[in-house]
């Protein structure tokens, strides 16, 4: 994953050097956005904030009648899919959708094949989350547990693979067939200290979190979710990309997709980490400012 | 396609709700009120033994687990009779220690003691006995006077859907489970049936052949129920028949007094969330005990005369002396009366005084208790936490031989815990438990003290005074100890043995202060924890006397100082090593009865080494150990090495184990009386368990 994030960087600069700011300046930014939200009211704010030429509205199709080439930033699963349903050209830049869900509305499209799509998926990398767990045990080399969906599993399984050697944790997978429930899966899991949580919808409902963190802390296992709402929930700790976050990097994304360069789909390149200090106190696992530090943020 | 378009549909209807398509609404699970303490807030030493090490260590008895906790004396007289107290003390009747499984106690009141071989929790349904060390009245109220045992079982929706497991091993051990977890809506639910058996040793002191082998049964359910966003509802039942082989206690007995035993117990608890910092539960429970114990016994005619039944009522000394052939003197006019009355009856009998008379008789009874429980949780602020509460219980003995009929006692309660952070580095613990007694006819009250101090993130130092009492149980203040006798061959009218022992209370709860200085170390880096504790107790008011029906005269004479030091220390190293060390170290002095030396240990401890390998392979070697410096008792020493391997076969996961044990010594000895020393040995000292399970 991280290797994926590093060949990125290093197109976006070789995009600028050969466009140059003056025509990555000329082209609009359309950023596309789903229904209204609190939510959306802040990433809207921020877009606005950092991006130069920007236009933004729910209205795909008055977006695409306008005038020059324009990029495309889709907000969210819904602003996502009008976009790539649309006659609109130009390349498109996904944000704020996870990576499941922008792969399946990805095959869901069929246009979408001949066009220049990319993402800065929601979630944090799994890469970073093994970080984390790390961290808190002091930087020690950790058994840390995956609960994935066969589907996931496959999907992901040897990227994992890879990206827990690259940090230094043993890992333990756990394939949860369908119907079956993530919490007694813990069972399967021996000797970990840790839980990584990553989003997936065959995999969790609402209900089903729910059950694990309460499961996972009976055990005194710590949970290292994906999102600060799952810290604020009960997970110990999670990284995660606040909205300015991620702005940056579409900053730096737009100019080589204007350009032509289409990088590839990945988690956010900037994060930090949401800790849920009461939950670390009960669970006796010291947090000290190295781990309230982590991460890696806008310049 | 058809898949994908769909899941993009239901991607849709929740981009509608979640803008960013994570916002998926998940409530706060971890609230205030559901946290724990942390080690380092906790005023008490803590041992906590996971179902994790106790399966990577092989052990398979929740008794047997209990000598992982420093300071704990843990005893097998017999194959069926467990001592087990933290700190030892008395071995003749250890009672002053709480059991607790989910938070209803296992302490039978009537007749003060746990029953460990038949304790209503198949091992495989503990998640984590957390075993509090030091007095804890303050929280659990009486009889938590030493420490506390607290036995988790695993929640309904963290078991498997199926679980089965048998076990089979030297000794005569075989044991086979099986459990179901269900998960419907809003309810979860665990149902568990187990079965149990052990041959025990094989010999002991009053029978070369043994005969104190178990078989055990056991039923239990709990379901968890969600009502609504705030309230839980949660029914937990257990029902255990036992059946136990007892050897023969005195020589006049001519059939085994073998005990079949049921009990079982209903709880249920309501809790719910005013709001995220304040949450009441509501608790009821209803623990019942029955014991069946009959045998046949054939003993000289002149002890079951009713004239000597009469004459040791009234004095026993008289009683002694006119079975030994002489004429007491000393005595009252109506002593008097009585010998000859007694005198009298053995010379109508004639040569049949010295004849045995057979004859059936019981030691039959019932325990039941009933309890109700408020519970108040309220966390003020990040600072100020409390947990306060009322509640009743009544508890019953019916035995037509112990207590000649049935008593009962009421028990009204209140306590109360604060725990306040005035800064982020001081913890300061306060608590009382009162409870007032209907037998008794008084009030205790245990209170508790503790000042944790954080010296930086990672250690703590904690000062703590505590006290803690023993109620004395029902047939302590309440004995009409009395064997009736039944099936009387050749016939004699009136038959009853004539030993009794009568008593009309007036008793007080026993007692202990105790002081403490710990410390405690947590290095996340190295995955270690190390705790230290030292300690002084000063027990008092102890009802020292060994109570036995030619002998019942409880007093609140005794006293005994307990001192010493208790280190453990849990380390993972490297990838998938752990190893775990416990020592204590203990001084008993000053003890006014020599039954408080019977059980006592100056140094004990164990050790253990695991290692995760690849490919689901698990190894452990453990070794435990006791001086075993009570009077009579002998030192104990054993070593363990475990293999395990966890694999898939199909859609189920298998785990197959087998332990192979190694005692120091084939024999325990174990102090019964003065000059009696009692032995129970084993004729190898290499045992073997293999257990083999499955789950999907």
């Amino acid at each position: 994953m991280e290797r994926r994030a590093g060949r990125r960087i290093l197109l976006m600069a070789a995009a600028s050097a050969i466009v140059g700011r003056g025509h990555a300046a000329e082209v609009e930014v359309r950023v596309v956005l789903g229904d209204d939200g609190p939510a959306v009211h802040q990433i809207r704010e921020s877009l606005q904030r950092v991006l130069k030429n920007v236009v933004m509205g729910a209205d795909v199709l008055a977006l695409a009648r306008r005038s020059g080439p324009g990029v495309y930033v889709a907000v969210g699963p819904l602003a996502l899919k009008r976009v790539l349903d649309s006659t609109a050209s130009g390349p498109v830049l996904s944000l704020f959708t996870s990576r499941a869900t922008y792969q399946a509305v990805r095959d869901a499209t069929t246009s979408s094949a001949q066009r220049a799509v990319t993402a800065i998926y929601a979630e944090p990398s799994p890469s970073s989350q093994f970080v984390v767990a790390r961290a808190l045990h002091g930087g020690r080399r950790v058994a840390v547990g995956v609960l994935l969906s066969a589907d996931s599993a496959a999907r992901m399984m040897s990227a994992l693979q890879r990206t827990a050697l690259e940090n230094g944790v043993e890992l333990q997978v756990q394939v949860v067939d369908r119907g079956d429930e993530p919490v007694r899966a813990l069972n399967r899991l021996h000797g970990i200290s840790a839980l990584v949580v990553m989003p997936d919808k065959d995999l969790y409902t609402p209900d089903g979190l729910r059950n694990l963190l309460a499961g996972s802390y009976r055990r005194r296992v710590p949970l290292i979710g994906y999102s600060a709402q799952l810290a604020t929930a009960g997970a110990i700790a999670a990284p995660y990309s606040s909205i300015d976050d991620i702005v940056s990097e579409a900053a730096r994304t737009i100019p080589s997709l204007a350009s032509g360069i289409t990088p590839v789909p990945s988690h956010p390149l900037y994060w930090r980490v949401s800790i849920n200090e009461s939950v670390a106190r009960s669970l006796d696992i010291t947090v000290d400012d190295r781990v309230r530090a982590l991460g890696n943020f806008p310049p | 396609m058809k898949r994908a378009l769909f899941f993009g549909a239901i991607v849709l209807v929740e981009a509608v709700l979640a803008q960013t398509d994570l916002e998926e609404a998940v409530p706060t699970v971890l609230t205030p009120t559901r946290l724990r303490q942390s080690l380092h807030d906790v005023p008490a030493s803590v041992t906590v033994l996971t179902a994790d090490e106790l399966a990577l260590y092989g052990v398979r008895s929740i008794p047997e687990a209990l000598r992982l906790v420093p300071g704990m004396a843990v005893l097998r007289a017999t194959g069926q009779d467990y001592r087990i107290g933290y700190h030892g003390t008395n071995l003749l009747m250890p009672r002053r220690m709480n059991v607790l499984i989910d938070g209803v106690s296992a302490y039978q009141p009537a007749f003060a003691r746990v029953d460990w071989v038949n304790l209503p929790v198949v091992l495989e349904d503990v998640d984590r006995i957390e075993v509090t060390r030091g007095p804890d009245s303050a929280s659990y109220g009486p009889n938590s006077m030493l420490g506390v045992v607290n036995i988790v079982t695993k929640h309904p929706q963290d078991v498997e859907r199926f679980h089965s497991s048998v076990s089979v091993g030297s000794e005569g051990a075989r044991s086979a489970m099986v459990r179901g977890g269900l998960n419907r809506g809003g309810t979860s639910l665990r149902i568990t049936a187990g079965i149990e058996h052990a041959a025990g040793y094989d010999r002991v002191s009053r029978d070369p052949q043994g005969h104190d082998g178990t078989r055990v049964g056991r039923l239990s359910a709990r379901a968890v129920t969600a009502i609504d966003e705030a309230t839980s509802a949660e029914v937990s039942a257990s029902f255990v028949h036992a059946t136990r082989e007892v050897p023969f206690v005195e020589p006049y007995q001519a059939s085994y007094p073998d005990q079949d035993v049921h009990e079982g117990y209903v709880s249920g608890k309501l809790t719910h969330a005013v709001s995220g910092q304040h949450e009441l539960s509501l608790r009821a429970n209803l623990w019942i005990n029955r014991v069946r114990q009959a045998w046949r016994s054939c003993l000289p005619t002149a002890l079951i005369l009713p004239e000597m039944f009469a004459m040791w009522r009234s004095n026993p000394a008289y009683a002694n002396a006119l079975l030994a052939g002489q004429m007491p003197t000393g005595g009252s006019a109506a002593d008097n009366a009585l010998a000859a009355a007694a005198v009298a009856a053995i010379r109508r009998l004639g040569a049949r005084a010295t004849q045995p008379t057979c004859v059936d008789t019981d030691q039959n009874l019932v325990e039941r208790r009933a309890a109700l429980e408020l519970e108040d949780t309220y966390v003020v602020s990040e600072r100020l936490r409390m947990v306060s509460g009322i509640g009743v219980r009544h508890q019953e003995g019916d035995s037509q031989t112990y207590l000649g009929g049935s008593h009962s006692s009421s028990i009204g309660l209140a306590f109360g815990h604060a725990e306040y952070k005035p800064e982020a580095w001081l913890t300061l613990n306060g608590g009382v438990y009162a409870e007032h007694d209907s037998l008794s006819r008084k009030t205790n009250v245990s209170p508790r003290l503790g000042l944790n101090v954080r010296l930086d993130a990672r250690q703590s130092v904690r000062a703590v005074w505590s006290t803690g009492s023993r109620t004395p149980d029902v047939q302590e203040q309440r004995a009409d100890w009395s064997y009736r006798l039944s099936n009387v061959t050749p016939p004699l009218d009136g038959a009853r043995f004539y030993q009794s022992a009568l008593v009309g209370g007036g008793l007080v709860a026993e007692r202990i202060r105790s002081t403490e200085l710990g410390y405690l170390f947590i290095l996340p880096a190295a995955g270690l924890l190390f705790d230290v504790r030292v300690f002084e107790d000063r027990l008092s008011d102890l009802i020292s006397e060994k109570l036995q029906v030619s002998s019942f005269e409880p007093t609140n004479t005794g006293s005994v100082n307990l001192s010493g030091v208790e280190l453990q220390a849990r380390a993972a190293f490297g990838t998938g090593w752990t190893a775990f060390g416990n020592y204590a170290y203990l001084r008993t002095h000053d003890a006014s009865n020599p039954n408080e030396r019977t059980q006592y240990s100056r140094h004990s401890g164990s050790v253990g080494v695991a290692h995760r390998f690849a490919d689901g392979w698990t190894g452990s070697l453990a070794y435990y150990g006791a001086s075993g410096d009570g009077i009579g008792q002998s030192g104990y020493g054993r070593t363990d090495a475990t293999i395990a391997r966890n694999f898939r076969v199909g859609g189920s996961h298998v785990s197959a184990a087998l332990t192979a044990r190694r005692l120091d010594d084939k024999s325990v000895n174990y102090y019964r009386d003065v000059d009696s020393i009692l032995s129970s040995t084993y004729d190898r000292r290499l045992q073997i368990l293999g257990t083999l399970s499955a789950s999907f």
